[in-house]
């Protein structure tokens, strides 16, 4: 079990609704400033699970369960930890690939947790000559 | 019965039934979703990337049930009520570009003492089942 990453998001201006909070850890494709962020469409860093070295090269989400302790509010800011803290490899009908669970962590400046998330994702290969299907 | 601010804790009951939402599946819904939420996965729009994974159409992502099933709870519960836990949600099967789907929910059981409500809660397309979910939710006396 490893950190992968963390990331900070910027202060919030209104409160979120609850499952977004997910997204609030994404780095943002336009800043004041700086040039739109223009790279591969599916490069957005929702999850740490593809920072995995992995020789897969398509991925479906299983499950996700989020539980939240705390309720944001102005001016809150939140930092997010995820963390690799899964793999079980499996042979499916689309391909032969792992199961990936990340956890992530979501606490605001107080230090207070806000929210404890676990992902689950499917990262496969496509058997050869096969579509998947 | 439901106030201004939403339902009581005190008239709730094992077995309520959650208003059902149909949504239909559409390729602009799915676009314009990937970009409020920021997913910009090709399987969740675009047909061909989506089939290469095994799915017969771009299907919707993690986030937009989670955030319907947010509008399930509240157009039932109101603004009041706190969610505490959503989850294990679990995907099935995908829910692709055509379909129309209905997310539903029912009342599993009622804790008095602790304020709480526990929520069953799925997804059914035309076909089957496809995604459930289960969640706490905190509501006022």
């Amino acid at each position: 079990m490893h950190m992968l990453s963390v990331w900070t998001c910027a202060r919030f201006t209104v409160l979120t609704p609850t499952p977004r909070l997910a997204h609030w850890k994404v780095t943002a494709y336009v800043r004041k400033g700086r040039e739109p962020n223009c790279g591969p469409p599916d490069a957005a860093a929702l999850v740490v699970i593809f920072d995995v070295p992995a020789p897969c090269d398509k991925s479906f989400a299983t499950s996700i369960e989020v539980e939240f302790f705390e309720p944001l509010y102005v001016g809150d800011v939140v930092t997010c930890t995820g963390k690799l803290v899964d793999i079980n490899h499996k042979e499916l009908k689309v391909g032969k690939g792992a199961f990936l669970r990340q956890e992530d962590i979501y606490t605001k400046q107080t230090g207070e947790v806000i929210a404890v998330s676990y992902l689950d994702i499917f990262r496969f290969v496509t058997p050869v000559g096969g579509s998947g299907s | 019965m439901k106030s201004m601010t939403g339902i009581k804790l005190s008239t709730i009951n094992t077995g309520d039934e959650l208003p059902t939402i149909s949504i239909p599946i559409t390729l602009q819904r799915l676009v314009m979703e990937a970009g409020a939420n920021r997913d910009m996965s090709l399987i969740h729009h675009d047909t061909q990337v989506a089939q290469a994974t095994g799915a017969p159409d771009a299907f919707v992502n993690t986030y937009f049930l989670l955030g319907m099933f947010e509008r399930l709870m509240r157009d039932w519960a109101g603004p009041r009520a706190r969610i505490r836990k959503i989850g294990p949600l679990r995907m099935m099967i995908f829910n692709v570009v055509g379909e129309t789907v209905y997310f539903k929910g029912l009342v599993e059981s009622v804790d008095l003492a602790a304020g709480t409500v526990d929520l069953d809660m799925w997804v059914e397309s035309e076909r089957v089942k496809t995604v459930t979910a289960k969640a706490l939710l905190e509501v006022e006396n």
